[in-house]
């Protein structure tokens, strides 16, 4: 049993993981005292966005700074008290010039255990961390004054290659912020189904994205059973996912939505939102009631109708052996079922043998809740977590910078036109699939706002049209994850999936999927 | 009476438009299509307007949440020649959709532009229409709509009290926009109250109102950024 991850909205899972032992953990973002995101959209892209709108308030209360280093003026960073534009894929070298200036004018100590890496990090060149990443001294030395005087100021970044991520937690454990409550990183209970963390208990965790590549090698695949994701549309080349799937016996589908993947399932069966499960919507780390849906506000409602009575009847084409092994386990009317327990049950009537892949099981799940030991007092931080190489970019002439909308969080969500229609804050841009441009590029290539242009990379070509931005570097565009679908009533819009843009590569080390390397051409369509 | 109005603190805006959707939802507000889109011609009561000045990389930005402003003085209740829009006791810009002739005066009369005018019928294809909100009116073409802040929550609110052998108390109303917004940036209250929190903020040294100097006297204040 695999759980799909949506690795743009997550942390440097992998590096805390080897650092710490830590299976789960949390960023306290509102505990801190002050803020820098290393490339991380944490506004838009946090798992939880309404924790991170709170958060963010609770920042702007105290008076917490917030600081966003990257190449995209993104929400983010339009919202943070300093942006400072670096190179794309530059930004874990300005996390680890920050950490070795913070440790060369005295604003820290080197704490025990960090002593090799501090050394490691005395040999970087801040002039050639100054050219490499373009962002000038003088500014990282004002990044320094501030960080360096306020505690705990808490550092983010994505999860990314894993030498990217060393940096984030490199400078995270330089802070003091591993395991500091409020205000750090804090291990969380492991609860239910949870994703497979390729940690040293677990050498051969595999991530869910490579179950194509598996399924490719000519494994023989008796049933897929995907619960609430959508990995025909929203993962990096999503037409590896449309041969997995055609190449499976069986494919069920749990979704709320009648999305790409759902098209592909030979049973579909509709999921129910946290609204219609829960009645309420709840912290996703303390459990506390966020809000609950008012009387008059039944979107949830709308899309599983939708579902059910628009789209997926002309898609299901039941097999009845398969459709009578769910009967059983499909939701009562009043129910409740989540999409793990939907998972596992299937599963389990499926007869899955649960020794096919070494990663979490079945029996793993059984035992319930498990809380991680801390193990800060053993934080391991590499001396190599300072030997930082630069990203090796694909062919092309553009870098592509991926915006993950907070309306279409997970690269879904373009059920509804009230949330395609609030995408992008920062542009008021609607509906369509769009690519910023910088306005010198733009001049330079004759193109003007809302012309129809092709983005062309290594993996293939969308149609997008043109948004003039000055936002996003003159070497760079920028567009938006989970537009472009195939299917939907209104989702099903002009434009393509950007994530089609994105080739199949993975981290060496990490093994999670590369999105951030992409490079690609525009023309005028 | 309470004359209701709402503060919006730009500093803990984080543009994240819950209060958007919420509006949206909530006010049956037509779904719109890329077309009408293009055509500048989509409806949103309520909206995020950023205001994006530099050039790359020295770029600022501020997130202005915007609705109908709810003036003392409305200019397009003085416009309207059917009594359509009109200001209710406790002060709340009103309107009632069957009685506008479309005639568009208070569209071109409300300085903020936060009036629309349905330019072709509103689709609600499928089973869109089981997810409207029963309590507001769906709108046809030819007519004018905007944000009458949850008015039809207020009614609600009466009803339950009354109900209840009781007065209203005023934390029972909350417009859509307020009760989704996560930040708290939206304040709501009774304005005459100088104990509620709204009018504290509305007294704040950081309030200010969106075109002060056309004299409509906005109950939607906002707070600068510190």
């Amino acid at each position: 049993m695999l759980v799909a991850e949506w690795t743009p909205s997550q942390g440097p899972v992998d590096a805390l993981g080897q650092a710490t032992g830590w299976r789960h953990w949390r960023s306290d973002i509102a505990g801190a005292n002050g803020l820098v995101s290393f490339g991380w959209d944490w506004l838009q892209a946090h798992p939880n966005p309404t924790e991170a709108q709170k958060a963010f308030a609770t920042l702007r209360e105290r008076n917490a700074p917030m600081l966003f280093v990257g190449p995209r003026f993104n929400p983010t960073a339009a919202r943070a008290n300093e942006w400072i534009a670096c190179r794309p894929g530059f930004e874990p070298l300005v996390a680890l010039a920050l950490a070795h200036l913070l440790l060369n004018e005295g604003r820290i100590q080197t704490p025990a255990g960090l002593e090799s890496f501090a050394e490691a990090l005395f040999g970087l060149d801040l002039s050639d961390a100054e050219r490499q990443s373009h962002v000038p001294l003088r500014r990282l030395r004002e990044m320094a004054q501030i960080v360096g005087t306020r505690q705990p100021f808490l550092c983010l970044g994505g999860r990314d290659r894993l030498q990217d991520q060393w940096a984030v937690v490199a400078l995270n454990a330089l802070l003091g912020n591993v395991g500091r409550e409020p205000g750090g990183l804090i291990p969380t209970p492991e609860t239910g189904l949870r994703p497979a963390v390729a940690t040293e208990s677990r050498p051969n965790s595999i991530h869910a994205e490579e179950l194509p590549q598996i399924i490719g090698e000519g494994r023989d695949v008796e049933a897929i059973v995907l619960v609430d994701v959508n990995p025909a549309f929203c993962s990096p080349a999503p037409k590896r996912w449309h041969e997995a799937l055609r190449r499976a016996k069986h494919v069920v589908c749990a979704t709320s939505f009648m999305d790409e993947t759902a098209a592909l399932a030979d049973v579909i069966i509709p999921l129910a939102l946290p609204a219609e499960r829960q009645d309420a919507y709840r912290d996703s780390a303390s459990g506390q009631l966020i809000a609950v849906p008012a009387d008059d506000i039944r979107t949830s409602r709308l899309s599983l109708t939708d579902s059910a009575s628009q789209g997926a009847a002309n898609e299901v084409r039941l097999k009845p052996e398969v459709s009578e092994l769910f009967e059983p386990v499909l939701p009562p009317p009043q129910g409740v079922l989540s999409p793990a327990t939907l998972a596992f049950e299937l599963a389990r009537r499926l007869d899955l043998p649960t020794d096919v892949f070494p990663w979490q099981t079945p029996a793993d799940v059984a035992r319930g809740l498990v809380v991680d030991q801390p193990r800060v007092a053993g934080l391991q931080i590499p001396a190599t977590a300072a030997d930082w190489i630069p990203p090796n970019f694909s062919d092309g002439e553009m870098h592509l910078l991926l915006e993950t909308p907070v309306t279409l969080p997970r690269g879904q969500g373009g059920h509804l036109p009230q949330l395609l229609t609030t995408v992008a804050p920062h542009l008021r841009e609607w509906w369509t699939t769009w690519v910023e441009v910088n306005p010198e590029t733009a001049r330079h290539l004759r193109l003007d706002d809302r012309d129809e242009v092709i983005v062309e990379s290594t993996a293939g070509s969308i149609r997008a049209r043109v948004k003039i931005f000055p936002g996003v570097p003159p070497d760079a565009v920028a567009m938006a994850l989970g537009l472009g679908h195939r299917v939907g009533q209104f989702a099903q819009r002009e434009g393509g999936n950007p994530a089609e843009l994105i080739e199949w590569r993975q981290d060496e080390e990490s093994r999670v999927p590369l999105w951030n390397l992409q490079k690609v051409n525009i023309r005028k369509a | 009476m309470p004359r209701w109005g709402m503060v919006i603190d730009l500093d803990k805006c984080s543009g994240c438009q819950a209060c958007v959707v919420a509006c949206s939802a909530a006010g049956n507000v037509p779904l719109g299509s890329p077309e009408l889109a293009a055509m500048g011609r989509l409806i949103r009561w309520m909206q995020v307007l950023p205001q994006v000045e530099g050039e790359y990389p020295h770029l600022r930005a501020q997130m202005l949440p915007i609705m109908c402003q709810q003036c003392d003085k409305p200019a397009c209740t003085y416009v309207c020649p059917v009594a359509a829009t009109y200001k209710t006791q406790e002060g709340i810009v009103a309107q009632i959709y069957w009685r506008c002739i479309g005639c568009r005066y208070c569209v071109n009369a409300c300085p903020y532009t936060l009036k629309w005018f349905n330019w072709s019928q509103p689709q609600w294809p499928g089973a869109t229409t089981e997810a409207t909100n029963p309590d507001v009116e769906l709108r046809d073409k030819g007519v004018t709509e905007k944000c009458c802040l949850c008015h039809h929550r207020l009614q609600w609110a009466k009803q339950r009290a009354r109900a209840e052998g009781r007065s209203m108390r005023p934390d029972e109303y909350v417009p859509a926009c307020v009760e989704a917004c996560p930040t708290r940036c939206i304040v709501f209250g009774d304005l005459d109250d100088p104990e509620s929190e709204a009018s504290r903020l509305a007294r704040s040294p950081r309030a200010f109102h969106l075109l002060e100097e056309v004299g409509t006297k906005p109950k939607v204040t906002y707070l600068k950024p510190k």
